[in-house]
């Protein structure tokens, strides 16, 4: 029984973890074409961007070197296998391998993504258990403001933090990876219309909760409101909330591009953003197949979740 | 207020009355008041006009059971829900008493409330699958109560959850304490959730609706331990649409229709002798073995109905239905021909038979029912006659042609002749749907395009439900749930089918509708001579309808032959139980003399014999006869 059980889970992890080699393969494939499809030689990139003037002889052995004089199925095959065997190749910009460039700024993207992700997990769940099922005009101002956070462009959000808590009270810094003051306003600005998109989603989840009959039986036991949602309801409503943010948190690594940009943080955003304007074609590559695997492992993670939340899944499966 | 170890007392007090054989044993009966008092109750949702609940007024004696009677809209459950503050958020509650042992319910605040719920009021609501949290532990929700209303904690605590378990009913109660709803079969999940109402011993259970969705013997049980909570001094306040329920348990009955109540008193002698017509009507509607030839509905067919029987002059259909118990076969062919009919599902712990060895043969104008509790492989039966499912072997023919043999447009061409009914009507259309689109798509199918005989035909179809043409226009989602059943025939009937499968029709619907819909159902079958495949879980419909039947049980057919044979001398041992397990009126009538109530003083000036009616007279001829009493049912 319980080896049986071990199996169908272990079988089921090997067919999601075979599902996410496709995955990753795909990503590379796709901004493999991006990048070779878009005009310009990727040599001049190499030597320092279309600024530079080299002379032909350097130009044709750089294009010997790199493989850009081979056809696109070599280069192609080529990136696959090194891609294969944990080589993501060296930078053409930084002339440094690319394992080490992006080594230098996950620290500061994590920091940011996962101080992003928990604030605006944690403001979702207090604004919608606060807000879910009350007298309508509590309901009315909480959506319209998540409404309004989750459509407004988040430069824009970024720009207004930054007037308001940094040049106008003087309180947080701009720009920099300084301390965690300086994670304060990227973190909240990357996190806010997160937490509309995850207070929606609970909401909806909580108040369709609140009218089953079991929470009528629960009130019946004479428990007050707050127990009712906190005990009963709450766990009900963290499964599409476990979805959503499963979904949020993967896709978290393009929300940093802006983000690091606006306030001039070190991170894979900004690095991300450097390599596709300079061509430089490993570091993109890299960074996007890195998004990919953070996204399978985080879904993966958010699976593995479920039967923690609703026993009927580990208990009648 | 300190309830500082009145938890650990009340406990006691348990143990000590629950070993109490008697009814008059424990104290709380010497007191006179009444323990719950409710006077001029009104109660309104939202911004509508309308109340749902009208002045009801009523009282729970101490140790009784009341039962308030009545259909969906009656306004029956926000009354019960209101004693206990739970009517909701848009309610507007109002009346001139609503007490509770001389609280005034009416003052209470949110606090105040909680300490009533559960402490002294306890709750059963209908259908524990979703009454309780379907993501705990059974024994965690009985605890909760204890949490709230009881010093206890820790394994003392763990020790009293399992402890309500146990009386309950619920057998290995310690095992069955770690278990999740999913995990308990339908009764022992009723149970528990009766387990978390009864934890912290109230005086008052209000149970709504408690065994709507139960099988009948689980039925007859949970029925049992709640009126044995009455006999042991505590009050009981019942919500049910079913008068037979009613009779098997209630001291008295408040009939209650568009929140009003109609008619009240002694249960014994509301339901043997009726005063208000309403309540008349609703016991003339219970379908059972006395009511068969009867319209149910007490409504005459539609016209178009007289008109098409007359043209006939039922040499095309059915006998009347009186007369319809001569039926010996070899008169009409045979339409629908099972033979050996087996089919098995593969779940986790490896293939289960759902049927095995079924047989059988339905004849044109007939009717044959079949019935069994849930799982008893009712369902596969019908799917595979449909053609839904392929059988692992045996064979189903239809007008003599072999399911299995049929392919392509021999097989679309089958599938009209066999049409189907099912329970839920609304989730078998499409939303977006009018009737008059559906009914367009159900004759499209049997080559009926455009026109004319499209307009006739629609035109035709309605009359035969009883529908007029107006309700082309219209969306099912609007209708009632008569209606919707209406439309639902008469999308069947679209392609002049020779047999309806009706897989529990009549099951989701209210009782007057219920006796409409059979009713219906009766005179298509006269007119059209269409054979009906019935159904039902329920014996009563089963007896009203059937020639004759089938009772199945783990996927076998245990039992099957003339209706009344079966039901009047059945031979199968499980025949004999799930008979003696529906409660019944006849039940109440013969306990009528005996049952007078100790103190009653209000329904005592209401006992004065009415006038007699003569469906209530065919319901007593009929109790003469039958072995079921109350006593079996109360044990």
């Amino acid at each position: 029984m319980a080896a049986a059980r071990v199996r169908r889970v272990a079988g089921a992890i090997g067919l999601r973890l075979g599902g996410a080699v496709l995955v990753v393969w795909g990503a590379a494939t796709l901004a493999f074409l991006a990048i070779y499809l878009t005009p310009g030689d990727p040599a001049y990139a190499v030597v320092g961007g279309t600024d530079a003037n080299p002379s032909p002889a350097v130009l044709a052995q750089i294009r010997a070197e790199y493989g850009f004089d081979q056809p696109w199925y070599v280069q192609y095959g080529s990136y696959l296998w090194r891609l294969a065997h944990g080589d993501l190749g060296t930078s053409y910009r930084l002339r440094e391998p690319v394992a080490t460039a992006i080594g230098q700024q996950l620290g500061g993207t994590v920091q940011l993504a996962l101080a992003a992700g928990l604030l605006a997990v944690v403001l979702a769940i207090v604004v919608a258990l606060l807000t879910a099922h009350r007298r309508p005009w509590i309901r009315g101002v909480s959506s319209s403001a998540d409404l309004v956070l989750a459509s407004m462009p988040s430069f824009w959000l970024g720009i207004l933090l930054l007037s308001a808590f940094s040049y106008g009270l003087h309180l947080l810094p701009a720009i920099g990876n300084r301390g965690w003051q300086s994670l304060v306003l990227p973190a909240v600005t990357l996190a806010l219309p997160l937490a509309a998109v995850l207070t929606q989603v609970l909401r909806n989840a909580l108040e369709e909760v609140l009218e089953e009959p079991f929470i009528t039986s629960a009130r019946a036991r004479g428990l007050s409101d707050t127990a009712v949602r906190l005990r009963h309801a709450m766990r009900h409503a963290l499964i599409p909330l476990a979805t959503m943010t499963g979904y949020l948190l993967g896709g978290l690594l393009g929300g940093t591009v802006v983000t690091e940009t606006l306030f001039s943080r070190q991170g894979l955003g900004r690095l991300l953003l450097t390599a596709v304007n300079g061509k430089d074609l490993p570091v993109v590559i890299a960074i996007v197949v890195l998004s990919a695997v953070v996204y399978m492992v985080v879904n993966l993670a958010i699976d593995l979740v479920y039967p923690l939340i609703d026993p009927r899944l580990r208990r009648l499966a | 207020m300190t309830r500082k170890g009145v938890g650990e007392l009340s406990g006691e007090l348990t143990r000590d009355v629950t070993d109490e054989p008697g009814r008059e044993s424990p104290d709380v009966l010497r007191d006179a008041r009444p323990i719950l008092a409710v006077r001029d109750l009104v109660v309104g949702f939202g911004n509508q006009a309308e109340p749902v609940v009208r002045g009801v007024s009523f009282h729970v004696n101490r140790g009784e059971a009341l039962a308030i009677v009545g259909e969906s809209g009656s306004g029956k459950s926000v009354t019960a829900r209101s004693v206990l503050g739970l009517a909701g958020d848009n309610a507007r509650v109002a009346a001139s008493e609503l007490s509770f042992d001389g609280v005034d319910l009416r003052r209470l605040r949110e606090r105040q409330w909680r300490g009533i719920r559960s402490g002294r009021i306890g709750l059963v609501l209908q259908d524990a699958l979703v009454s309780l949290d379907p993501f705990r532990e059974v024994g965690r929700e009985v605890e909760e109560v204890l949490a709230l209303h009881s010093n206890a904690r820790g394994p003392e605590r763990r020790r009293r959850a399992i402890d309500a378990l146990t009386r309950a009913g619920i057998p290995d109660a310690e095992r069955r304490a770690r278990q999740i709803p999913a995990e308990l079969s339908g009764g022992l999940r009723q149970r528990a959730l009766i387990a978390t109402a009864i934890a912290a011993d109230p005086e008052l259970i209000i149970a709504d609706e408690p065994t709507t969705a139960l099988d009948v013997t689980v039925q007859a049980q949970v029925l049992a331990l709640l009126r044995g909570l009455v006999d042991r001094g505590r009050s009981l306040l019942l919500i049910s649409h079913d008068l037979a329920v009613v009779a098997s348990v209630a001291d008295r009955v408040l009939v209650v229709r568009h929140g009003e109540v109609v008619e009240e008193g002694d249960a014994a002698d509301v339901l043997a002798r009726p005063r208000h017509p309403y309540t008349k009507q609703l016991l003339a509607a219970v379908p059972s073995a006395a009511s068969r030839g009867r319209r149910l509905s007490g409504e005459p067919p539609s016209a178009y109905i007289e008109r098409v029987r007359d043209a006939s002059h039922g040499g095309d259909g059915r006998q009347l239905a009186g007369e319809r118990r001569s039926h010996d076969g070899g008169d009409h062919p045979i339409v629908l021909e099972a033979d050996g009919l087996a089919k098995s599902f593969g779940t986790a712990g490896g293939a289960r038979l759902a049927v095995d060895d079924v047989s059988f043969a339905l004849r044109r104008g007939e009717t044959l029912g079949i019935v069994g509790e849930s799982g008893s492989g009712k369902s596969t039966t019908a799917r595979l006659a449909l053609g839904i499912e392929k059988p692992d072997s045996g064979s189903v023919r239809l007008d003599g042609r072999d399911w299995n043999e049929l392919g392509g447009r021999a097989l679309r061409a089958a599938r009209l002749s066999i049409q189907a009914v099912h329970q839920d009507a609304l989730s078998t259309f499409d939303p977006r749907h009018t009737v008059g689109a559906i009914l367009t798509e159900a004759l499209a199918a049997s080559g009926v395009r455009g026109g004319a005989e499209l307009r006739a035909r629609s035109a035709e179809l309605l009359a035969l439900v009883g529908l007029d043409d107006g309700v082309l226009d219209r969306r099912p989602l609007r209708m009632s749930g008569g209606q919707r059943q209406r439309v639902s025939i008469a999308r069947a009937l679209a392609p002049r089918p020779d047999v309806l499968v009706c897989d529990e029709p009549v099951s989701a619907l209210d009782v007057s509708i219920q006796a409409q819909v059979l009713d219906l159902l009766v005179d298509v079958q006269r007119a059209t001579g269409v054979a009906y495949l019935f159904i039902s879980h329920d014996l009563g419909v089963i007896s009203h309808i059937a020639d004759r039947v089938l009772v199945m049980k783990d996927g076998r057919v245990v039992e099957h032959g003339e209706v009344r044979q079966i039901f009047e001398r059945p031979e199968h041992p499980y025949t004999r139980r799930l008979l003696d397990a529906v409660p019944r009126l006849e039940a109440a009538l013969e306990a009528a003399p005996e049952s007078a109530p100790e103190s009653v003083p209000e329904s005592a000036s209401e006992t004065a014999p009415g006038p007699e009616l003569d469906a209530a007279g065919t319901v007593e001829a009929e109790a003469s006869h039958d072995r079921l009493d109350l006593q079996s049912v109360r044990r």
